[in-house]
């Protein structure tokens, strides 16, 4: 009882901490999507739980095409995000599914924009889930 | 930068100390003071978590974005300017490691830009080394080296297998506990792509332009910096950065308008009248520091 107890408890504590092993869904499910434009080096992915917001600043350099893209895992449902620029003006709207979970764009001038995404809360949902999000972006000269 | 608010997060974090307290604390049963000691754990449970996602949310520009300017503006390569990988073996210190992880991950980018086959493959197996060295080269596996040597008669090949590669290392370091190397390993790309525009300026405003602009990025860098309080394995390159960007604060930076329209494709084109621009007195102080602060770091 008391070993059971101390995984519980453990794994509790992992699922607090955030963070897990997305990289394979990362490689598998997002980077694919990216098709053509070369991934930017950074990793922004993270075990995220319903009712979860985040917000993620960007710099886009002008005379480029960009490719942004929010992948969820499925157990979280539809996850919402916005682009806006650095007053808050609204950009696109989108969310994880797969007609809007890619957002094509071409810069004129460099700038940065603010990704916020929200993970939906279900309801009805019986137990507790979290699943992977990621926010991946990836460039091409504009020919 | 990254900010978070979790309101189905505190049931799951509230559920989860309450089962932890009641399991845990069975044996030895203190109801009087539960309630207080579990909001206080509540509390800094979720705070601890939103510090952790906040240091995996963060993104600047790749070296890659720096270099292929290089490339389009005409400019040939020109290995000679490339931190050597003769040194490879000779740093010493994780921070300093980690530092020229990046200072390689920029010259990869570089080389794969301007198609060069045979130095690419050079820097990455020196990177290689200097991860396996750190005991971090779970990321930069011989499965990609034989990938580059496989699509090496492809330049966007070449360059998304590098790319994949430094955000694969980025993932892993960020996923095994190693958030301070992964900043380290960023900001010496992000210093290493700055030094080697600032050797292609002279006369050339679409570089002059994209090394003003940097200050985005650097800004960037030193808020992330900040996030990690004071790390002796950070406090280097946190004051190298500052130092940075003491410099950009001389640059002229106007808030614009964002414009939204569609072309022809029906691609989202975005605009604005954002602008920063640099003086050349600027630019030469910014070309110095970079410089200094590069020969410091690939001096093993």
């Amino acid at each position: 009882m008391k070993i059971f107890k101390y995984i519980l408890a453990l794994s509790l504590l992992i699922s607090i901490e955030g963070i897990a092993q997305c990289r394979p869904f990362t490689k598998n499910h997002c980077l694919p999507l990216l098709d053509g434009f070369v991934q930017n080096d950074n990793y922004n992915s993270a075990t995220l739980v319903p009712g979860d917001e985040a917000e993620l600043l960007l710099t886009f350099y002008g005379g480029k095409e960009y490719r942004l893209l929010i992948c969820a895992h499925p157990i979280l449902g539809v996850v919402e995000y916005e682009v806006t620029d650095t007053s808050g003006e609204l950009i696109y709207k989108g969310d994880s599914s797969d007609a809007k979970q890619k957002f094509d764009f071409k810069m004129t001038n460099t700038q940065q924009l603010i990704v916020k995404l929200k993970v939906p809360v279900q309801k009805n949902a019986v137990s507790i889930h979290e699943g992977c999000v990621t926010v991946m972006s990836g460039s091409k000269e504009l020919k | 930068m990254l900010k978070t608010r979790t309101s189905g997060f505190l049931l799951t974090v509230s559920t989860a100390l309450i089962l932890c307290a009641v399991m845990i604390g069975c044996d030895d049963p203190k109801p009087a003071d539960a309630n207080p000691a579990m909001n206080t754990s509540k509390d800094s449970a979720e705070e601890a978590r939103i510090k952790e996602l906040q240091k995996i949310f963060f993104s600047i520009p790749s070296p890659v974005e720096m270099a292929s300017l290089i490339k389009e503006n005409g400019y040939s390569f020109d290995k000679g300017v490339l931190s050597p990988t003769s040194s490879v073996d000779k740093f010493t210190g994780e921070a300093r490691q980690a530092i020229n992880l990046g200072i390689y991950g920029a010259d990869l980018s570089y080389a794969a830009i301007f198609d060069q086959k045979q130095v690419t493959m050079e820097y990455f197996a020196s990177a290689q080394k200097l991860a396996k060295q750190m005991g971090v080269d779970g990321a930069l596996t011989s499965e990609l080296i034989e990938r580059l040597d496989k699509n090496q008669e492809n330049r966007d090949s070449l360059l998304a297998v590098v790319s994949e590669a430094y955000a694969d290392l980025n993932g892993y370091l960020k996923e095994n506990k190693r958030i301070e190397i992964s900043a380290l390993v960023v900001a010496g790309g992000w210093l290493e792509a700055l030094y080697l525009s600032t050797l292609y300026c002279d006369k050339n405003e679409d570089m002059v332009q994209r090394i003003a602009e940097q200050k985005y990025a650097l800004n960037n860098l030193v808020d992330y910096f900040e996030k990690f309080g004071d790390r002796p394995n950070l406090s280097e390159m946190k004051a190298d950065l500052n130092a940075i960007k003491e410099i950009y604060n001389a640059s002229n930076e106007t808030k614009g308008k964002t414009s939204v329209s569609k072309d022809s494709n029906g691609t989202v084109v975005i605009g604005s009248t954002n602008n920063v621009s640099i003086s050349p007195e600027t630019l030469k102080q910014i070309a110095t520091k970079a410089q200094e602060l590069r020969k410091k770091y690939i001096t093993a």
